[in-house]
């Protein structure tokens, strides 16, 4: 399980799992990030929470406090304009370290 | 978000932490109902949550931590954390509060006396444009055939009118030299004051004096050339206190004349309220420095100050000195050089090393401070072992211990450096009451940004260097072990450091009390010579008498003559009489032509001595036991055969014999002036002025009669003299009755002052008393900090190994034994702190050559009584936590932990 290599990309994947998905509480991001990945990403929730914050003061994402299906008290999250222009750059930048350790891996 | 919400944030801490915990719960909540859904039991589920998520403790730290804002309101919590710990154990923080409130305390009142010294810029207008003018000299003397190799501050005429003719880079300036009791001169205020008599303070300076220092005055002008040459028209100056208190601040006091040593003399200025002159005075004369029959004709009793002129350079001034010719009163096988000193150079030269050596003192007792403070952190390190390990495996990371730790440190460090600074200005209110008035630098001891400054540096860099011990225990801190038990437990390798720390506060303490010692031993010697009179129940009192009234021998004669005879009938005097100078003051120094004897004819018949004249009765007023020969009577008079009176060192170096009776010499140069001596006398102390050898000593005397004093002024210019009473016990207003008699004679002479024999020994010794003082001071302090670090070493031991001496004293071992365990390892790090601080004072000790007389600095005495002092001092502190293990019960140390 690729539980560690997130640490870069966990801001990447949050945001994009935002953009595609809207919004949604922390558990929920969760939950996608392991479904969409086939299972191969793990989210430790003890990394989910601190990014999360961190991205709200960035001003990436914004939040508030809502009703789950369940009737539950939740806070769920959203893109902001700033984050989606951080996620295209995220994005590019990802891509970008793809491209290289790729081609590196090749030439070997 | 940015920084208004981050700093909001600060505020609405408590309402986030409540919020990260809903969300959290939420969290583990819905990952309940899911696993319940898919089959599991809400137990099973609620455990398997529970794991998943890890410690929910940490988790909302660790979210919180992510909040930079919180940062601030994390050193917040830090803070009361630390108070908090504080509270709980006092002992810690008093210690460390009180050690570097000393420590710290001190340094910073050194450093006020430094800065004020050497750093802060001296308060006249653009004082790196003043320089004082610095005549060196080297070679061969011509009197003693010895190298010499000085610098003179002095000018003569010649030199002067050559340095006002060449020098035009710089306005050049001239003043008189002021020593002893001679600094002041009587005025008469006049019509303008309520025509009493008064002494005042004064100086000798040259016109555009003023203008040197940048002082421009408030009223009128300085000294114009024509008011500075040898017969211009008398004016003087005021200071702006004399103008306001005698005059009345008169704004119409240009002009008029005021009676000073007699004469009239005009006003033509008054200096502005906050005027500092090198030499405080309260009225200014011309000094006349270019008139070949003035004060600075002798040579070294005037000095030169400069200001570099606008769009000069000290380069050009350097050149004009080098074309300055040789002066005349130098000996002729030195060779010359003239340069100009910037001043604060100059007026700090005679302290300067005094101060760096007090500077190097107190930094001592900063490292032995923190080597006490290390040591109390290692122990309060070992005791808070278990406490750390329960945060850090409560969730705690490394890097948050750590940062409360210093967070402590430097709470502790800012309240030490802040009572450091009261404790500083104390000392420094003392020091200004205490110090002679020549060792406090111009406008005061500062305590300005830059030693609060220092204060605070010192203080953060202490708190920072014993906080960073902690940091060094903690890595090697085993969650396990360090849970499992609460022994106070230091490892052996901080053991090994505590040990060597002492040994070092220990060696530096060595040095410290070896140098107040040697300082002790110099006071005590100067103390305990053999005065050669009998000091006890005598008192004098000085006038001036630089007076026009009293430039007529005749009117000198009667004053002496009714004077004494006025004082002798005092109730309860015994005895009166009155001469130039006393014992312990510095006398005339004159030069003396043999004319007889083995050195006459030769080159060494030229020689200097210090002279006085007396009235008949002074040597027995005084005690001073009479070799050969007679002392004056009534008989020696203007008219009689010119007579002398010598002390035996006189006797002995210019005659090579003790009973030099019936021996000539002349006085000065002139033929007329050839006296024969009729008496010797015994030596009496006073302050060499001829040959400077220690503050105290004896150098050859002659005194001649007072009728025979042919020109009363040229004594009177530099010295006042005393009329000298001796009584059979303390008297009762005793000076008031002294100043009626002098009054009695003439009403418009005002005593300068009242000294008895004590007090004028004290003025002598005042540098050597202050040095012990301080330096005293310092070691003591020094000794303290030691004894208690040894106190807390062996304290500590003992607590830690109370086990094991339980062990011991339950198979049989003594008491006594028991202690002596205890008690030797903190006797094995002061024994080599001991060897190695004698070590040390070897080297350290040569330096303080200059300030010590009658001693060595290898002195015997005080190398042995120190180390003994200490170890006596530290014996104790070491062997006093060692009595409590005789409370220490076997049964219980045994079963408890």
């Amino acid at each position: 399980m690729a539980r560690n290599d997130l640490q870069g990309s966990l801001d990447l994947l949050v945001l994009k799992t935002l953009a595609q998905r809207g919004r949604l509480h922390g558990y929920g991001i969760v939950q996608h990030i392991q479904r969409a990945s086939d299972a191969l990403l793990q989210v430790e929730e003890g990394s989910l929470y601190p990014a999360l914050h961190r991205m709200e003061q960035s001003g990436w994402i914004r939040s508030e406090w809502a009703l789950t299906e369940t009737n539950r008290r939740a806070k769920y999250y959203q893109m902001t304009p700033a984050g989606r222009k951080q996620l295209d750059e995220a994005e590019a930048s990802f891509e970008q370290l793809v491209k290289g350790v790729r081609a590196i891996l090749r030439y070997a | 978000m940015g920084l208004i919400s981050r700093m909001r944030n600060l505020l609405r801490r408590e309402r986030m932490d409540a919020e990260i915990e809903a969300e959290l719960r939420a969290h583990i909540e819905m990952a309940v109902e899911d696993m319940e859904r898919s089959g599991m039991s809400e137990a099973d589920a609620r455990r398997a949550a529970r794991l998943r998520f890890g410690n929910p403790v940490a988790m909302r730290e660790r979210t919180l931590g992510s909040d930079a804002a919180l940062g601030l309101e994390r050193l917040w919590r830090d803070l009361l954390y630390a108070l908090r710990q504080m509270r709980r154990s006092p002992g810690f923080a008093v210690s460390v509060v009180a050690t570097l409130t000393l420590a710290i305390g001190v340094n910073t009142a050194v450093f006020s006396m430094l800065d004020s010294l050497l750093l802060r810029k001296l308060p006249y207008a653009q004082p790196e444009r003043i320089a004082a003018f610095i005549t060196h000299e080297e070679g061969v003397s011509s009197h003693s055939g010895r190298f010499v190799r000085q610098d003179d501050d002095g000018t003569d005429t010649a030199t002067w009118r050559a340095l006002r003719a060449n020098v035009t880079a710089a306005t050049v300036a001239a003043y008189g030299d002021q020593f002893g009791f001679s600094g002041g001169v009587n005025l008469d205020a006049g019509s303008a004051g309520n025509h009493a008599a008064l002494y005042v303070s004064s100086a000798r300076v040259s016109d555009h004096y003023f203008d040197v220092l940048g002082i421009r005055p408030f009223l009128g002008r300085g000294f114009s050339a024509d008011e500075d040459r040898a017969g211009g028209p008398n004016a003087a100056v005021l200071s702006y206190d004399l103008w306001r208190t005698v005059f009345h601040a008169n704004k119409g006091i240009l002009g008029q004349a005021i009676e000073v040593k007699g004469e009239p003399f005009t006003v033509v200025g008054v200096l502005p309220a906050a005027a500092v002159t090198p030499q405080p005075a309260q009225i200014f004369v011309p000094v006349r420095a270019g008139d070949p029959e003035g004060v600075c004709a002798g040579g070294d009793n005037c000095g030169v100050l400069m200001r570099l002129n606008p769009g000069a350079t000290w380069q050009e001034v350097a050149t004009q000195l080098a074309h300055l010719p040789r002066p005349d009163y130098m000996d002729q096988g030195y060779r010359t050089w003239f340069y100009a000193r910037p001043l604060q150079q100059y007026t700090s030269s005679d302290l300067r090393p005094k101060v760096e050596v007090l500077m190097l003192a107190v930094l001592f007792i900063l490292l032995i401070a923190c080597g006490n403070l290390a040591g109390l952190t290692l122990v309060r390190m070992a005791e808070r072992r278990q406490e750390m390990a329960t945060r850090m495996a409560l969730g705690a990371s490394q890097a948050t211990v750590l940062r409360q730790i210093w967070v402590e440190s430097l709470a502790l460090g800012l309240l030490g450096s802040g009572a450091g600074v009261c404790l500083a200005v104390l000392i420094r209110t003392s020091l200004q009451r205490v110090l002679p008035a020549w060792m406090i630098p111009a406008g005061g001891l500062a305590l300005d940004w830059r030693v609060l400054g220092f204060a605070l540096g010192a203080a953060l860099a202490t708190s920072l260097l014993f906080g960073l011990l902690p940091a060094f225990t903690l890595r090697r801190l085993d969650l396990q072990t360090s849970l499992a038990s609460a022994s106070r437990t230091v490892s052996g390798g901080s053991g090994r450091l505590r040990r060597l720390l002492i040994g070092a506060e220990v060696a530096l303490t060595v040095v410290l009390l070896s140098a107040a010692g040697l300082l002790v031993r110099t006071l005590v010697h100067l103390e305990t010579l053999p005065p050669g009179f009998d000091p006890h129940n005598v008192m004098t009192a000085k006038a001036s008498l630089n007076d026009a009234r009293y430039r007529d021998p005749a009117a000198f004669r009667t004053l002496m003559a009714e004077s004494v005879a006025a004082m002798k009938r005092i109730p309860g005097v015994e005895d009166a009489a009155a001469g130039l100078s006393t014992p312990y003051e510095r006398g005339l120094n004159t030069g003396v032509t043999l004319l007889d004897g083995p050195l006459s004819g030769t080159k060494d018949a030229h020689a200097g001595s210090s002279a006085a004249y007396v009235t008949p009765g002074y040597f027995r007023v005084l005690r001073v036991g009479v070799l050969a020969g007679r002392t004056f009577t009534d008989s020696d008079t203007p008219t009689s055969e010119p007579v002398a009176v010598v002390n035996e060192a006189f006797a002995r170096t210019f005659f090579h014999e003790a009973n030099a009776v019936g021996r000539h010499f002349r006085i000065g140069g002139s033929p007329k002036d050839a006296v024969a001596i009729v008496g010797v006398v015994g030596d009496v102390v006073k302050e060499p002025g001829e040959y400077p050898t220690a503050p105290l000593a004896t150098e050859p005397v002659f005194y001649i009669p007072a009728t025979q004093v042919k020109d009363p002024s040229d004594w009177h210019v530099w010295f006042q003299p005393s009329w000298i009473v001796r009584t059979r016990g303390p008297v009762p207003g005793l000076t008031k009755s002294m100043q009626q008699a002098l009054a009695s004679v003439d009403p418009e002479l005002p005593a300068s002052g009242f000294y008895s024999m004590e007090q004028l020994m004290d003025h002598e010794l005042q540098t050597q008393r202050v040095e012990v003082l301080l330096m005293g001071a310092l070691a003591l302090l020094a000794l303290l900090l030691s004894a208690l670090g040894v106190y807390a070493l062996v304290s500590n031991l003992v607590v830690q190994r109370t086990r094991e001496i339980g062990i011991r004293l339950a198979l049989g071992s003594s008491l006594g034994e028991a202690m002596r365990l205890m008690a030797a390892s903190g006797l094995v790090a002061t024994c080599a702190g001991v060897v190695v601080g004698l070590a040390a004072a070897f080297f350290a000790l040569r330096v303080m050559k200059s300030a010590i007389y009658g001693v060595q600095p290898y002195d015997p005495i005080t190398l042995i009584a120190v180390p003994l002092l200490l170890l006596a001092i530290t014996g104790v502190a070491g062997l006093l936590p060692t009595l409590r293990i005789a409370r220490i019960d076997p049964a219980t140390t045994l079963r408890a932990e």
